[in-house]
């Protein structure tokens, strides 16, 4: 009963598929290829038309005040309104702009952001397209968008743009190091790049082979119990910190509040969308919300288990279940934070994040080679906590002493 | 049928139109995009003899392409700080101003 | 499946006579990003994935960038447009690639290259036993390279701190 729930995506593609069986490969190929990407275009836009509007709403609460709540209960129907206005806005491209790449930027853009959810496992057998480089994929595709936001800057001839494109791009830049060390870690303790198999061995019984000091029934009822949740990578002090890391590094990446420097209203009008309004504009923040559900999804299937979870619900259920939760807490930060100068943030990554993350990879190195797995864990966590305690120190320098608040 | 050939009529056709960016072009940044270019018709060529002609074990095409992709950034990053430093002097990037070996 | 080798190479080519033919310097990089990825989908019809996925981090991420910045920081605010981007001895150049390419073609002309075997095929477990075992010495001399240039750019790009004359 659960396999035909967890399966019942691969069961209906390959019913559909029977239809087809009398076709060359080729058709049967095509046929197969439209079958997994229609999903895909259809669900993403969706949880991105949701997306915006938990966004307005919990971010309304957060500021004591209660969001859209206007259009349909709740303000539900918000992002059909917000859709509407996009599409019938006039299309205002300035006169000196350079028109091709105006209007190429917000396509490569979505192009970049649609192109690496196919590499994200979204339940058992329910990989888009299981590459054996799906990760390395997932980092070349996503530093395309860069190139989007610097084509965008600098069309639209306006300096404003311009500025704002370029510490776009130096920001993206400098937080994509640790972004990629942080995911490399994984790579190596799993020792493949496929996706899929990242989230296989993060069961249980794939880290914990033998659970010491326990009896053999003990062991089996252990690892039954805790098998689809024990092994998640970000259990291990490498990969909580290496997913602090990626989580931090990937704000960065989608110009994210407390990172949203080159896009904020008060600093720079809307850095290098500016120019842009009605459909390139909408175009832009869809590239910019789906790039945040592909980041999390890859999060999600790196340190968080990808679909392991007890089998309550399907496969397909806790994945989405856990990007949700990392979409809310984002948001929350967004929320929370005030913005980083900067100088600030390009301090943050080179001098912090970038330094921890080597840590993390030595950590790593060293938990993958200790044989007994709970002398592992002590030991990176030490080696970690250590890491972390003296380059925040070295960072934050002075700031780190206790504050002293004097009321006049 | 893609035979060897065809990768390596078609890398000999790209180093040709880098080496033609190279030396026609009045900036000097268009001479580092055309060296950029013949540097990918290398790799090319490294690749498809790899692909087609090497033993099953051998990694050196693959290898040697990394390797030439890395010195190829090495070299981009240290021409393109160079460029700015010219500029920086002699306000002009065009390589038949910047003919003096003065200052 | 041949198809894809001929639109994957008309595009490459395509995008490289656009670079290095257009005025607009800006048009010239954004042609060489699509020649870049052009050339990672060649790697990709070669079987090489790693390296096509690397292409694309390397150049299309980080060079193609690092030469728009270059752009930006060295563009003249005026007169840009009147000056041809050629050279006035522009001929002599496309005569001399012209020779380089009929050369190369003749040396390729009816040459049989004979398959000693089945086409080579590596995994990424392949490329890194490679990496650490055989190529260990180039491996760990690139990443002397790499940090030399890295210091090396930022030296010389340095704005030297004025003295007061």
């Amino acid at each position: 009963m659960y396999e035909f729930v967890d399966q019942i995506f691969v069961k209906i593609g390959q019913g559909i598929m029977l239809l087809f069986q009398g076709q060359s490969p080729f058709v049967q190929a095509f046929i197969w290829t439209i079958l997994k990407i229609l999903p895909i275009i259809a669900i993403f836009p969706g949880i991105f038309a949701f997306t915006t509007w938990a966004e307005r709403k919990l971010l309304g609460r957060i500021q004591n005040r209660l969001g859209p709540n206007r259009c349909g209960p709740v303000g539900l129907f918000q992002p059909i309104a917000d859709g509407i206005k996009t599409l019938t806005k006039e299309d205002i491209v300035p006169t000196t702009a350079d028109k091709p790449v105006h209007t190429l930027s917000p396509v490569i853009a979505v192009v970049a952001s649609f192109l690496v959810i196919t590499v994200l496992p979204m339940g058992r057998n329910m990989t888009g397209a299981d590459l054996n480089i799906g990760v390395l994929f997932f980092f070349a595709v996503g530093s395309i968008g860069e190139v989007s936001i610097f084509m965008a800057g600098w069309s639209s001839h306006n300096k404003y743009s311009l500025l704002g494109g370029m510490r776009a791009i130096a920001q993206m830049v400098s937080y994509e190091i640790p972004f990629v060390l942080s995911a490399i870690t994984v790579v190596m303790v799993v020792g493949s790049l496929s996706t899929n198999d990242i989230v296989q061995a993060q069961q249980l019984h794939h880290i914990v082979e033998d659970p010491e000091g326990f009896s053999d029934t003990m062991k089996r009822v252990f690892l039954h119990l805790f098998n689809n949740v024990g092994g998640w990578f970000v259990f291990q002090p490498w990969g909580f910190f290496g997913f602090l890391i990626f989580f931090i590094s990937s704000l960065a990446e989608l110009n994210r509040a407390p990172f949203d420097l080159p896009e904020a209203e008060s600093e720079i009008i809307a850095g290098h969308h500016t120019e842009y309004s009605g459909f390139k504009f909408a175009l832009f923040a869809l590239a910019e919300y789906i790039s945040m559900i592909a980041v999390c999804g890859l999060g999600v299937t790196l340190f968080l288990g990808g679909w392991n979870g007890p089998h309550i619900l399907p496969s397909w259920a806790w994945f989405f279940l856990k990007i949700f939760t990392l979409m809310i807490i984002m948001i929350w930060i967004r929320g929370t934070f005030p913005r980083l100068r900067a100088d600030q943030l390009m301090g943050f990554a080179w001098k912090f994040l970038l330094p921890l993350s080597l840590v993390n990879i030595l950590a790593a190195g060293l938990w993958y080679h200790i044989p007994s797995r709970s002398f592992g864990w002590l030991a990176t966590a030490l080696i970690m906590a250590t890491a972390y305690h003296y380059l925040s120190k070295f960072v934050m320098g002075k700031s780190l002493e206790k504050r002293i608040y004097r009321f006049a | 049928m893609i035979t060897l050939t065809h990768y390596l009529v078609l890398a000999a056709v790209v180093f040709s139109i880098g080496l033609a960016g190279a030396l026609t072009r009045r900036n000097t940044i268009m001479v580092l995009i055309g060296i950029e270019m013949m540097l990918n018709a290398a790799n090319i060529n490294l690749v498809a003899f790899w692909r087609y002609l090497g033993p099953q074990t051998n990694m050196s095409g693959q290898m040697f392409a990394v390797f030439s992709i890395a010195v190829a950034g090495a070299e981009a990053a240290v021409g393109l700080a160079l460029l700015i430093a010219v500029y920086r002097h002699f306000k002009n990037v065009s390589i038949e101003e910047i003919s003096s070996l003065k200052g | 499946m041949e198809y894809v080798f001929y639109i994957l190479a008309i595009w490459t080519v395509g995008s490289g006579l656009l670079a290095v033919l257009q005025r607009n310097l800006v048009h010239c990089a954004l042609a060489l990003i699509a020649f870049f990825a052009g050339i990672a989908g060649i790697f990709f019809t070669l079987r090489a994935e790693f390296l096509g996925a690397v292409q694309i981090i390397v150049y299309v991420g980080a060079i193609a960038v690092l030469i728009l910045f270059a752009i930006m920081l060295t563009r003249h605010v005026t007169g840009e447009e009147t000056i041809s981007p050629f050279s006035g001895h522009a001929i002599w150049g496309w005569l001399a690639s012209a020779g380089v390419l009929a050369m190369l073609i003749y040396s390729l002309y009816d040459q049989l290259f004979i398959m000693s075997g089945p086409p080579s095929q590596a995994t990424v477990l392949d490329i890194g036993n490679a990496m650490m075992r055989r190529y260990a010495v180039p491996f760990e001399v690139i990443s002397l390279l790499l940090t030399a240039a890295l210091v090396g750019a930022v030296v010389i790009a340095l704005e030297e701190p004025r003295e007061k004359k």
